[in-house]
Formats: C-alpha cells, sequence, structure tokens
C-alpha cells in the first residue's frame, strides 16, 4: 500500500509552505508599524513601546534564521532559491526597518529633549505625515499579507498593483515632507533636521521593502507556472 | 561468451551512473525526493524498462552485428573504452552512437555488408530525433506556459507529480533503448537479465556522483514546467525509437528538449556551448567508435 504521507511530501509545494510562513513577518511588521505610530502620536512610555518593538524584531530575526534553513532544506527549485532568500530578506527588513525608526524616536525625545521643543510644531507637523505615512505601510501589508496567501494569478496581480500605488502615495509625501523642512529649516537644529530626513527616508525605505516583496512574489510566482 | 556478459555489465553500470543526474536530477535538486529513493526509483525504471521492452532492440542487434561472438566482444572492448575515457574526462560521448559506429567498423573490418536500409533509418532517426525534440518540447512549453490555471498551487503540485512519473519513464525508456540495447548484444537468459540489473543498480548508486556537464547539470537547475516538458518529450522520442528498435541517444534528445522549451521563452538567454558541444560529439561518438573498432579488429 502506498504511503499517504510519502505522497504527500512528494508533491507539496515547498514555496508555497515558505510563502504562507513569511505572513508572519508582515504581521509582526503591521503590530510595529501600530506602535511606531503611538510613539509618533503620545510620546509617552517610549522606552517601553522601543522594548517591545525590540521584542518584535528578534521574533524577526529568529524568523529570519528558521525560514532560510526551510529554504535552503526544503522542496524547493534550485531556481527559486535565491529569489526567496531575497524576499526573506526583504520581509526581514521592513522588521528591522521599524526598530531604527523607533529607537530613533526614543533617542530624539529621550535623549535630545531640548532641542526638539525648539520646533516643537514643525516636528508635530513633520510627525503627522509620518503616520499618514505609516497608515498607508499598513494598508501595503495587508495588501503583502493577502498576495502571500493567494493562490490565484490575478489576486496576486491586483495585490501588487494595490502595494505600487500606496507605494507611490507614499513617494509624493515624502517629497512633500522633504519640502516642508527644507523650507522651514533656518533656525532648525541639524539633528532634529537629521532626524526628520532620516524617519522620511526610513519610513519610505519599509514601503519600498514592500513593493520590492512583492515583486518578488511575483517572479516567483510566475517562474513556478511557467 | 563470458567476456561479453562481463563488459556488457561494465557498460550497463556506466551508462546507468551517467545517466541517472539527467534522469532524476529535477526531482532531487527541488528535494521532492531524497537522492537515495530517486536513485532507487531511476534504477527501478532502467530495470522495467529492460525486462519489459529491451528485447524490442534485438532486431537492432541482429541486423548490426551478426557476427560471432568472439568479433562482437571488439565492438563491446572499443566501445567501452571510448566510454570509459569520456566519463573520466566528462565528454558526454553517446554510448549507443559510439556502439552503433563500433558495429558498423567491424562489418567494414570483416568486409560485411550491413544492411543499408536499417542503417539508413538509423541514421534518419538520428537526425530526425533533436529537430524532434526541440519542436515538440518548444510547442509543449509554450502550451504549458500559457495554460490557464484557477489555482497556482495546485497546478505545481501537479507538475511536481508529473515531473516524478516523468522522471520514472525516462528511466524506463532509457533501460527499455540503451540499456536493452547493451543488453540484447550480451545475450539473454536469467543470469544476463540478473547482471544487467544488478549492473544498472550499481551504476546508478556508485556512479552517478561525478555528472556529466551540459544536460545533467542543466536539470538540476531547471523551472518545473520546462523540466517536465523537456523531460517527456525525450523519454517520448526515446521511447518510440525502442518501438521501432532504432538504438538511440538520450544525451542528444534531451539535450534538444532542453533547448527547444528555453527557446519558448520570449526573453531567451540560453547558453548554446553545451548544445553544439552535443551537436560536435553527435557526429564525433559513432566516427570515434567506428574508427576505434576498426583498428582494434
Amino acid at each position: 500500500m502506498v504511503n499517504s504521507h510519502f505522497l504527500k511530501r512528494i508533491i507539496s509545494v515547498g514555496e508555497k509552505d515558505i510563502l504562507s510562513r513569511l505572513t508572519d513577518y508582515t504581521e509582526l511588521a503591521y503590530k510595529e508599524s501600530d506602535i511606531l505610530i503611538d510613539m509618533l502620536s503620545n510620546r509617552n512610555s517610549l522606552v517601553e513601546k522601543n522594548e517591545e518593538i525590540k521584542d518584535i524584531e528578534k521574533v524577526g530575526d529568529e524568523l529570519d534564521i528558521s525560514i532560510r534553513q526551510d529554504i535552503t532544506k526544503g522542496a524547493i527549485s534550485p531556481t527559486l532559491m535565491n529569489n526567496l532568500l531575497q524576499l526573506v530578506e526583504k520581509c526581514d527588513d521592513i522588521v528591522d526597518t521599524g526598530y531604527f525608526i523607533s529607537r530613533e524616536i526614543k533617542r530624539m525625545f529621550l535623549d535630545y529633549e531640548g532641542g526638539m521643543e525648539k520646533c516643537i510644531n514643525l516636528v508635530t507637523k513633520s510627525y503627522a505625515t509620518f503616520i499618514s505615512m505609516l497608515e498607508y505601510n499598513k494598508a501595503a501589508l495587508k495588501h503583502l499579507n493577502q498576495m502571500l496567501n493567494a493562490s490565484e494569478d490575478e489576486k496576486i496581480r491586483d495585490e501588487r498593483i494595490a502595494i505600487e500605488k500606496l507605494e507611490e502615495k507614499v513617494d509624493e509625501l515624502k517629497d512633500d515632507t522633504f519640502d516642508y523642512i527644507y523650507r522651514n529649516a533656518d533656525g532648525l537644529p541639524y539633528l532634529v533636521f537629521s532626524h526628520l530626513i532620516d524617519l522620511t527616508h526610513k519610513i519610505d525605505d519599509m514601503l519600498d521593502d514592500c513593493e520590492d516583496a512583492a515583486d518578488l512574489i511575483i517572479t516567483i510566482t510566475r517562474s513556478i507556472t511557467s | 561468451m563470458l567476456a561479453i556478459i562481463v563488459f556488457s555489465f561494465l557498460l550497463v553500470i556506466l551508462v546507468a551512473g551517467n545517466n541517472s543526474s539527467a534522469v532524476s536530477g529535477t526531482i532531487i535538486g527541488s528535494k521532492m525526493m531524497n537522492r537515495y529513493v530517486a536513485l532507487a526509483v531511476t534504477a527501478g525504471g532502467y530495470i522495467a524498462g529492460y525486462l519489459l521492452e529491451g528485447q524490442f532492440l534485438q532486431h537492432a542487434v541482429n541486423e548490426l552485428l551478426p557476427f560471432k561472438p568472439e568479433y562482437v566482444l571488439y565492438a563491446i572492448i572499443a566501445s567501452f573504452i571510448i566510454f570509459t575515457i569520456a566519463f573520466f574526462v566528462k565528454v558526454p560521448i553517446s554510448l549507443t552512437m559510439a556502439l552503433v559506429g563500433s558495429a558498423i567498423g567491424l562489418s567494414l573490418k570483416l568486409g560485411y555488408s550491413s544492411d543499408f536500409r536499417f542503417l539508413t533509418e538509423i541514421i534518419i532517426a538520428w537526425i530526425a530525433a533533436p529537430l524532434i525534440s526541440i519542436g515538440a518540447s518548444y510547442i509543449f512549453n509554450d502550451w504549458l506556459s500559457r495554460m490557464p490555471h484557477r489555482n497556482l498551487w495546485s497546478y505545481a503540485s501537479a507538475i511536481k507529480g508529473l515531473l516524478i512519473i516523468t522522471a520514472i519513464f525516462t528511466a524506463f525508456t532509457l533501460g527499455a533503448n540503451t540499456i536493452g540495447f547493451l543488453g540484447d548484444i550480451s545475450g539473454t537468459g536469467l543470469i544476463n537479465e540478473i547482471m544487467v540489473s544488478v549492473g544498472s543498480i550499481i551504476g546508478t548508486f556508485f556512479f552517478s556522483s561525478g555528472i556529466m556537464k551540459s544536460v545533467s547539470q542543466n536539470m538540476y537547475m531547471m523551472k518545473y514546467t520546462n523540466a517536465f516538458s523537456s523531460q517527456l518529450v525525450s523519454a517520448l522520442v526515446v521511447e518510440v525509437s525502442t518501438l521501432f528498435s532504432i538504438p538511440m541517444s538520450n544525451t542528444q534528445t534531451l539535450t534538444s528538449a532542453v533547448l527547444g522549451s528555453g527557446l519558448s521563452y520570449r526573453a531567451k538567454a540560453i547558453y548554446l556551448k553545451p548544445f553544439l558541444y552535443i551537436v560536435v560529439m553527435w557526429i564525433l561518438s559513432p566516427l570515434i567508435g567506428l574508427a576505434f573498432t576498426y583498428v582494434l579488429a
């Protein structure tokens, strides 16, 4: 009698299992974005919130090692291995960037508090834009999550287009923020200027990574079926 | 004659080992099966092909080597030496072609006029097979890539399952054709069947690690769809050849099929060097076999 477990194993699609596991990243990054929004809007309990994000980032690192092992040991086509490893890296980068942003916010408010007070209006207005960008990031992560779970080409394509549109919106916000910061740069302490520019870049990077991850998913799924 | 059985046995070992990575490379490379299970399946395919359809090549043996065993031995030894050298220096010489060339060399040496019609059929088949493989693989892979599918993972799962079946079928056709040809040369009877079967197992498990360049390595790196279409087309061409008692090189058909499936993509980044190398060896293999046997006999 044929062992059904054996049959199941030989026709199981390792690539699908890996993509499903990557949804953990989107959930971690989503949680992280929520905390970051909270940090930007309330600016209290920054140490605790930073610790929470640090824990999330740690989980992300462990996930990175575990999924990479699964990719190299699992039933994966050698042609797709590189793409999958790149995809893991992109997903991990989103979570790592969140941790960078969290540390940056904490550092500026706790270690450079005095300097921030001088230009609080400009900072508050920039932060409001960052919150909008992070909301777009959350929406993009939702689409990425659905993309990772999808099994139809059309659905995968649609999610990819949705992510692209969100990334374009964030790009526009990024440019507007730069314009605003540069227009008001006179008298702005250098550290505050650098902090705002860094945050703008980093939040945009999160969306860029989302888009890159979406592109890699398209490449992987197309490679499987063609 | 014992010497013929021994040399045939050694050739079966080399053939089985040399082709194992081309047969099961994709399923091992993508870890659908672990190496030992895949090799066991491959060896099983060889043996099944040899035992069930190997006798179809008897006609070719009768036409090409209608000589006394002591003369046939020259052709076997010549092929063995050529193939052993090629195996260790990793040059993709086709044993089937070298062996047919050796048979012609022996006929020339002994002044025997071979069946011209059958030889013409073989040459036509050898020219047609790569062309058919390229064309059929091109069309099939193109169709497969465009095929609409509701669920991509079910599609991928089906292709993976089919890849395993195709790998078994490829091993079967190789067992029927190349190994069958060797088995028919060495004789009939239970002992001969046991020797060929044991040779297939030894070759698959112990001589498959030193893979030959070109096709075998390509099979490890191929995508599911084009690995499936290439293997299926190649195996079908070899199977049809077996039914017509034509000794056919699995390497030639597979390389051509891989090229055909590669050409079916809009963006073509095909490394043509292995294919050109195979074309050169396709011409040289029978000539080397012919010349070497002529000198040796």
